[in-house]
């Protein structure tokens, strides 16, 4: 020991040292520009393959809604041919074959309808095109070199306790309302068209008393039944002026032509028309969630691995089916920084709190409150 | 003998360990740059890939041709720093999905079916597998003559096919 700090005093000893000494600062210099130069590189290549995979989502998506235009184009082919058979000879046909037979041409309207929500998941939880976005999304992610941790079909492989799977697809997540969970299930935002929107409001009726010289008007919620009626059937409730004093119904004929219209109208309020976006204004998106891995270990001695996140829009010009031909539903990208939304959102302490339930954020908000959010 | 004397001075000492450490400081430092362009050259080969695949997936985009002219324009200044005649763009189809499985089967069914697969399922994609060499800025020809290969594979689907 003393051998070695006498040689350090040395001149030869203190130059070896400091040679030594910036040899090691070079060294960690060299190691710490390398293992970053991976991770920024590798960063690039995370931003890369997790855009390219949401594009890809949003591909398979605008497809979908596509499909959704010919599908609506052809249940009103349907419903045309069975109104056109009813007004027909061949109507009255089928109106006997539907006493005698239990057939109705509308109930052909009414399984299209059926094939309809079953594809596209329409007042379900999700339906085989979502589902087909899914598994398509999934395929790309392990080709673009993300990870994939979701289980196959084979229940061999399935694992418990459940981790939160990567990636994770967000489903039109602004707009599903406060049960923020069943974005993760993959929909489609789309709802079946009624015909509340042909409602008519139907017009109170009025009912009219003489009071000593004086007309008084009640409405329906003022008057009842009369208990004990002497030719009038309604008279005023109690604690109204004149109480259970007898008045007559004010008749007038364009009123009762507007209230049978009326009826007809919210009649054709409940049956079904054809398939149209859940939100107005349309709103049509994926939040795609992913993990890069890397080689880099980080503090704990594991790999490293960068997350990311995507968002992907479709638009287009509405799914009525006279809009068949026009041009497809587009989709694009959105343009944030993906790992900066990530940070900012406290995207990965959202998706750990998912599955365990409870204590779960509203997403919506955690966008929000992002300075330069994308919500 | 002039020599013996100046490095037996203070003076001397001190540039004589200069002159043993400046070559070492030299290339320490060369190797810095090298590697911090070398990883920027990686990123922006990545970006340029990623955005060309993008340019395919919007429609801009449809063959090898088109996709290595406009994988060398992404390059911007950094063309200098890779050499063209390597480049090479091949493409393959993405792996076979679930629903790859049904239209196969539906292709065999006959024209009708295939004619309505083409209404319905009208989304397809392209992997591709981009090969370059990048060439060492500042260095002689004899280190690394054909530079050092970069590739990526990327993958997306588009829509209308």
């Amino acid at each position: 020991m003393t051998h070695i700090h006498r040689w350090s005093q040395k001149p030869a000893g203190q130059v070896l040292l400091a040679t030594l000494l910036f040899c090691f600062i070079f060294i960690t210099l060299f190691i710490g520009l390398f293992k970053s130069g991976l991770l920024f590189s590798a960063k690039e290549r995370a931003i890369q393959a997790a855009n390219l995979t949401a594009l890809s989502a949003g591909a398979v998506y605008a497809n979908g809604m596509q499909v959704v235009r010919l599908s609506n184009a052809i249940v009103f082919a349907i419903a045309l041919g069975s109104v056109a058979l009813l007004a027909t000879g061949i109507g009255s046909v089928l109106e006997i074959s539907s006493l005698l037979l239990g057939f109705n041409p509308f109930d052909v309207v009414k399984a299209a309808q059926n094939v309809q929500k079953l594809l596209f998941g329409i007042d379900e939880p999700s339906g085989l095109y979502p589902l087909l976005i899914f598994t398509e999304t999934l395929s790309l992610t392990s080709q673009n070199g993300l990870k994939n941790t979701w289980p196959s079909l084979a229940p061999s492989t399935w694992q418990t306790p459940i981790s939160v799977p990567s990636p994770l697809m967000l489903f039109n997540v602004a707009s599903i309302g406060p049960e923020t969970l069943k974005a993760v299930v993959p929909n489609m935002a789309l709802k079946f068209r009624d015909g509340s929107f042909l409602a008519v409001p139907k017009i109170p009726k009025l009912y009219q008393m003489n009071d000593q010289g004086k007309i008084r008007i009640y409405t329906e919620n003022q008057v009842e039944p009369a208990k004990n009626s002497r030719g009038a059937t309604y008279w005023v409730k109690a604690g109204y002026v004149g109480a259970h004093r007898y008045v007559s119904e004010i008749k007038n004929a364009a009123t009762d032509k507007a209230n049978k219209i009326a009826t007809i109208f919210s009649t054709l309020s409940a049956m079904k028309l054809d398939v149209i976006d859940r939100d107005a204004p349309p709103l049509h998106n994926i939040f795609f969630y992913a993990a890069y891995p890397t080689t880099a270990k980080d503090p704990n001695g594991k790999n490293a691995e960068i997350q990311t996140l995507s968002q992907v829009m479709v638009t287009g010009s509405g799914l009525e089916f006279w809009k068949v031909s026009d041009p497809p539903y587009i989709t694009t990208l959105a343009s944030t920084d993906p790992i900066e939304l990530v940070k900012q959102s406290g995207f990965t302490s959202f998706m750990q709190n998912l599955l365990q339930g409870g204590n779960l954020q509203n997403l919506q908000d955690l966008f929000k409150e992002a300075p330069g959010g994308i919500i | 003998m002039a020599l013996f004397k100046l490095t037996h001075k203070f003076r001397g000492q001190a540039l004589t360990e200069m002159v043993l450490v400046i070559p070492l400081l030299t290339l320490m430092l060369a190797g810095v740059i090298q590697l911090t362009l070398l990883f920027q050259a990686r990123v922006v080969f990545d970006k340029a890939c990623g955005d060309v695949a993008r340019e395919y997936a919007a429609g801009t985009v449809n063959d090898s041709n088109a996709f290595s002219d406009e994988f060398w324009v992404r390059l911007g200044p950094y063309q200098k720093y890779f050499i063209r005649n390597s480049l090479s763009v091949g493409t393959q189809n993405p792996k076979p999905s679930l629903i790859d499985t049904i239209v196969q089967k539906i292709d065999s069914a006959g024209p009708i079916a295939q004619k309505l697969k083409g209404f319905v399922i009208n989304y397809g994609g392209k992997a591709w597998t981009i090969t370059i060499n990048y060439s060492l800025p500042f260095s002689p020809t004899f280190i690394l003559p054909n530079g050092i290969s970069f590739q990526n594979q990327v993958t997306v689907l588009r829509y209308p096919a």
